[in-house]
């Protein structure tokens, strides 16, 4: 097998990608390249690794969807800002052979995101390139998808009929006689009396750690300044900690996880639970979000910040703790290149028990898994 | 002295702003308490911005008032504005005195501040570099609360005000927003304008907002206030002229503005200054302002848009269309468009986030001051209607230099009016 | 002034204001006159707000042609530039926009189009612009702008990977305008710490260039550069634009509260500011000496 790592030339990443979907049994391997921590990604800028893993989302159309690719394509219906790999999420969901029914308000909304951003792409090619005959955007496949669902889509009727009645359209023409084609093959479904029994955001789970790693004895810095080991602040209560950087790109991701951290701290306030807990967010990026930076990203997102409420960097490499806590973050060479959402739970020893991952997390299941740790 | 005048509004330092919206004050005889009464004489006597005054709220005000003051400490009422056209260049430079009628001594006096937003082509040497301290303090080289500024107005939240009705008052709120956070660190300052209809070679300096080298990097003097600038993690700026810099930039002018739509031209028509004046002057650069997801990152944006929001107020004046529910003075946003309809909230000061709205909401609620009530911390389209409070709700404690208080034609002069809440 | 009197000479003003034309930029005034009519059509468009569906997809059409002349496809790129800020207006139109913007960036178009579309694709850290970038500063031969205008576009993506070719560029330039373009990429990377503190403290360097690793030392370790800094404005033999900048950096910023508790370095401050005639450095220290 093909050595695959940050330096291979993106030709021939594309090449090994080609390869594996011509391959009856690649889908596992695929999935493996959404990874973020996957060494394809070492070293590249955030374009090529979202180009990347646009590139290897739309195998998933023809070979199929395996069922661990889909928390993949939620992210990215849920979260994704590049037209790019929200096109190639859209097509991924042709692969999957019995649609739940949650993605169809997570398309929904990646239109209504990406309809302000849209943009033309083409798959023929890893690099971009100005004009071409097979290029399409990224509303165009995502209403193809809701073609592609016909009536198991059915509860989009309303919402995709509304698209086409506003006026002035925020569509253009050729996008239009994509949702008029959508809308024809959906309605002729019936309303469905199905209720999928899966919601969409991260659900609680159990993971393993790095073991060779002592997390205990991680130096760590707080927005003020303060000095102290890791298993001097997470020893001694639980905690919720999740991850984020300051230069994040992504409105939907670091700062809303933050504001998120900020609203999960003060309902444990509210409900008189804030001194059994700790509520913290380590960056990603320790040597560009030195302390003051971490004080005010916090504070400008509702955290109030105590001696249980901190935004941290670590004073070394911030490696150890991605390895140890299995985090799902690559680099470029200056800063992150991509990451998905982590949250983890800490029990009163600092030792992880429980992870919300990649979908977004909700307050209420985050507070009501806490809950359960004490 | 023995008259004290108090004019509400007076901020925890005890000083005073004014602009030309009147203000009901009082004045009260403040020595020993006996029968009888003092007659007095309210004059403006300040060496910079005027003052006026009436018994009535009016939009025909007097150099003078004469005031019978009952010397057992009751209160006498009577309105102040500042004198339009006669803003102050710094605070205390507006100073309402009371003598006692009849060539007696000064009894009484108050200093304050008549604080208007002026043309930034006008503005003097201390007030434009206490602007620009205040400025710089607000980014504080990227660590500051113009982040806040930045992070509300890029691409992913542009739905919120732009391409609709909501376009201008967004953007007044949005200003406001600005301008009450720099008189949070110097209450003496307001948001000037950049008339880009003209020439406005003083601004582009390296004094001022920024000189741009052949390159189009903003260059500053040395020790300048804005040579740290910082904004998306980025030091420095770019703008390029796309117009020479003694010259208007690539805009309509104020009368072709006002003649958008026909002469009898309501809101539906004038909103399309929206793309000229407003579009084509951030266009007439090169750089981060000509572009929506990153114009904030430039500075110069709040006093662009200092005088799109000029323009509108003029406009507002010029034709009476202060009142929101008048069809003329707004237009019907689509059903879909939340954040356009007259009584809906504005984002991100309602902190609602999630489903149309964006993910995050920055910055918190609408600042408050002690100066008025108005618009509140969650403001709504409607509320951004009446600037200087003509129909007798509170204004919104910020005027320009050349829109005056005017009462509508259908209210008589002292028709009530609650001043400042 | 009398509010009624003031309205009737508003009136009169309104009245007797006229149309400006609109102008082409100045430097291709000339080139424009001969299309003056298409040109003030064009630059009607903005204001048609009714109109833009049909309008804006004619104005890209024409920013596509090739066959137009330059002066109608620059009006017609700035038309859309200026009703690109109504945002959802024009959303529908923005994917066949950024495709023709990628066409006309090439070799045979005008240089201030091509320019002007690298600008608006690099803002949307467009990875097609920001590969014909880095090409271009890699080859000469392959540069479709001036090495600083590619620097100031790529530096838009602090995500992109540019830090490296920016060192490069810093290396080898010999303009100053170059070298500052460079390194303001270079400074939001950590690593380049120990290399703005080594151009902040050379007194052989460009002005714009220690003024710059100010900014930039201050920007990624306020702590160094404060040090740094209070070397510098005590040192009456370095320049004063630079004294001026560095106490600048030191009034603007909220990290060093401890400065003005140090009365030590406050009395020189104070002294400083009786010294003459340092213009610059006066007004600095007003500002600074404002913070006490």
């Amino acid at each position: 097998m093909l050595e695959i790592s940050g330096v291979t030339p993106l030709a021939d990443v594309v090449a090994y990608v080609d390869r594996l979907r011509a391959s009856p049994d690649a889908g596992e391997i695929l999935v493996g390249l959404l990874a973020e921590q996957s060494p394809i990604y070492d070293g590249r800028s955030t374009n090529e690794a979202e180009r990347l893993r646009g590139y290897v989302l739309t195998s998933f159309e023809n070979i199929g969807l395996p069922a661990s690719a889909m928390a993949f394509v939620i992210e990215e219906l849920e979260t994704g800002l590049n037209a790019y790999t929200v096109a190639a999420a859209a097509k991924a969901v042709r692969g999957i052979h019995d649609p739940p029914e949650h993605l169809v308000p997570l398309m929904l909304e990646a239109i209504d995101r990406i309809a302000s951003s849209d943009d033309v792409v083409c798959f023929e090619h890893i690099l971009p390139r100005a004009g071409g005959a097979a290029t399409t955007t990224a509303l165009t496949e995502l209403f193809r998808t809701f073609a592609w669902l016909g009536p198991r889509a059915v509860a989009a009727l309303p919402a995709l009929k509304a698209m086409l009645e506003r006026n002035p359209s925020t569509f253009s023409p050729a996008v239009a006689r994509e949702i008029e084609k959508a809308i024809a093959a959906v309605a002729i479904g019936q309303p469905s009396t199905h209720h999928s029994c899966c919601a969409h955001n991260a659900q609680p789970s159990s993971f393993l750690t790095s073991s060779d790693i002592d997390i205990g004895s991680i130096a760590l810095q707080d927005q003020d300044g303060e000095l102290f080991s890791f298993g001097e602040f997470f020893r001694g209560r639980p905690s919720a900690l999740t991850f984020f950087y300051t230069r994040c790109m992504n409105p939907n991701k670091c700062s809303l996880s933050i504001t998120k951290l900020g609203r999960l701290q003060q309902r444990t306030r509210e409900e008189g639970l804030d001194a059994r807990f700790n509520v913290a967010a380590i960056t990603y990026d320790p040597a560009f979000d030195i302390s003051q930076r971490l004080r005010i990203y916090g504070a400008n997102r509702g955290l109030l910040f105590d001696d249980r409420t901190r935004l941290l960097r670590t004073m070394g490499p911030f490696d150890p703790v991605q390895r140890y806590f299995d985090l799902g973050v690559n680099y470029g060479s200056t800063t992150v290149n991509q990451h998905r959402i982590d949250l983890i739970l800490l029990d009163s020893c600092g030792s992880p028990s429980t992870r919300f991952t990649r979908a977004q997390w909700e307050e209420k299941d985050v507070l009501a898994a806490m809950n359960s740790l004490s | 002295m023995t008259v004290q005048i108090e004019i509400p509004g007076t901020d925890p330092q005890g000083r005073v702003f004014l602009t030309w919206a009147p203000v009901r004050a009082t004045a009260r005889w403040d020595g020993a308490s006996t029968s009888g009464s003092l007659d007095i004489v309210l004059r403006s006597a300040g060496t910079g911005g005027g003052l006026v005054f009436n018994n009535v709220r009016s939009d025909q005000n007097l150099p003078t008032l004469n005031l019978t003051l009952p010397t057992d400490g009751t209160k006498v009422p009577f309105w102040i504005a500042g004198e339009f056209q006669k803003p102050s260049a710094a605070y205390g430079d507006a100073v309402v005195q009371a003598t006692a009628n009849g060539g007696g001594g000064v009894v009484g006096s108050k200093s304050v501040m008549v604080r208007i937003r002026k043309n930034a082509q006008t503005l003097s040497g201390p007030e434009r570099d206490r602007l620009l301290a205040a400025v710089g303090t607000l980014n504080a080289q990227g660590q500051g609360a113009y982040r806040d500024f930045r992070e509300m107005h890029t691409n992913a939240t542009t739905r919120e005000m732009h391409g609709n009705v909501g376009f201008l008052p967004w953007h007044r709120a949005y200003v406001l927003d600005l301008e009450r956070a720099l008189q949070s660190i110097d209450p003496s300052v307001a948001v000037p304008y950049w008339r880009f209809d003209e020439p406005a070679p003083s601004l582009f300096t390296r004094d001022f907002i920024g000189e741009s080298d052949p390159s189009g990097e903003v260059v500053f003097r040395p020790g300048h206030a804005l040579e740290h600038w910082v904004t998306d993690g980025q030091p420095g700026l770019t703008r390029e002229l796309d117009f020479d810099v003694n010259s208007p930039a690539n805009v309509i002018s104020e009368a072709d503005t006002f003649g958008l739509g026909g002469s009898g031209s309501a809101y539906a028509s004038f909103m399309a200054m929206e793309g000229d004046p407003h579009g084509t002057a951030h266009t007439s650069f090169g750089g981060p302002i000509s572009r929506i997801g990153t114009a904030v990152r430039d500075p110069l944006f709040f006093m662009l848009h200092a005088n799109v929001d000029r323009l509108w107020a003029k406009w507002q004046w010029f034709k009476h269309r202060q009142n929101p529910q008048d069809s003329k003075a707004f237009a019907p946003a689509n059903p879909n468009k939340i954040g356009h309809h007259l009584a809906d909230t504005m984002w991100p000061w309602n902190g609602i986030t999630g489903n149309t709205r964006p993910p995050v909401a920055p910055g918190g609620p609408f600042p408050p001051t002690p100066v008025t009530s108005a618009p509140g911390p969650t403001p709504k389209v409607e509320d951004m209607f009446d600037m200087l409070g003509v129909r007798g709700g509170p204004p919104l404690a910020c005027a320009y230099d050349d829109v005056p208080f005017e009462l509508p034609p259908a209210l008589v002069a002292g028709g009530g009016g609650a001043g400042p809440g | 002034m009398d509010v009624k009197d003031y309205r009737q000479a508003y009136e009169r003003e309104l009245t007797a204001g006229s149309s400006r034309a609109k102008a082409a930029a100045p430097a291709s005034a000339a080139a424009a006159a001969p299309h003056a009519a298409a040109i003030d059509e064009i630059s009607r468009v903005p204001q048609e707000r009714d109109q833009l569906p049909t309008k804006i997809p004619s104005l890209i059409a024409t920013l596509r042609d090739q066959n137009v002349a330059t002066p109608i496809r620059q009006a017609a790129l700035r038309a859309l530039r200026a009703v690109a800020f109504l945002a959802e207006l024009f959303a529908p139109f923005r994917a066949e926009f950024l495709d023709a913007l990628r066409q006309i960036a090439k070799p045979d178009t005008d240089q201030q189009l091509r320019q002007d579309a690298l600008e608006i694709l690099s803002a949307e850290k467009d990875p097609y612009a920001q590969d014909l970038l880095k090409k271009g500063l890699e080859n000469e031969q392959d540069s479709l702008v001036p090495a600083v205008k590619a620097l100031q576009f790529l530096r838009n993506d602090d995500h992109g990977n540019f830090v490296d070719i920016a060192r490069d560029v810093f290396q080898k330039a010999q303009d100053v305008a170059t070298k500052v373009a460079a390194l303001r990429i270079m400074a939001t990377d950590a690593k380049s710490r120990g290399l703005l503190e080594q151009l902040l403290q050379d007194k052989t360097q460009p002005q714009a260039l220690r003024t710059l690793s100010a900014t930039g030392l201050h920007f990624l370790d306020p702590q160094k550069f404060a040090e740094v800094a209070q070397k510098i404005i005590l040192d009456k033999s370095d320049f004063e634009d630079i004294r001026a900048t560095a106490l600048g950096a030191l009034a603007n910023a909220p990290d060093h509260q401890h400065l003005f508790h140090d009365t030590a370095f406050i009395d020189a401050i104070k002294k400083l500011g009786s010294e003459g005639p340092l213009q610059n450095l006066h007004s600095a220290v007003g500002r600074f000496m404002s913070k006490l």
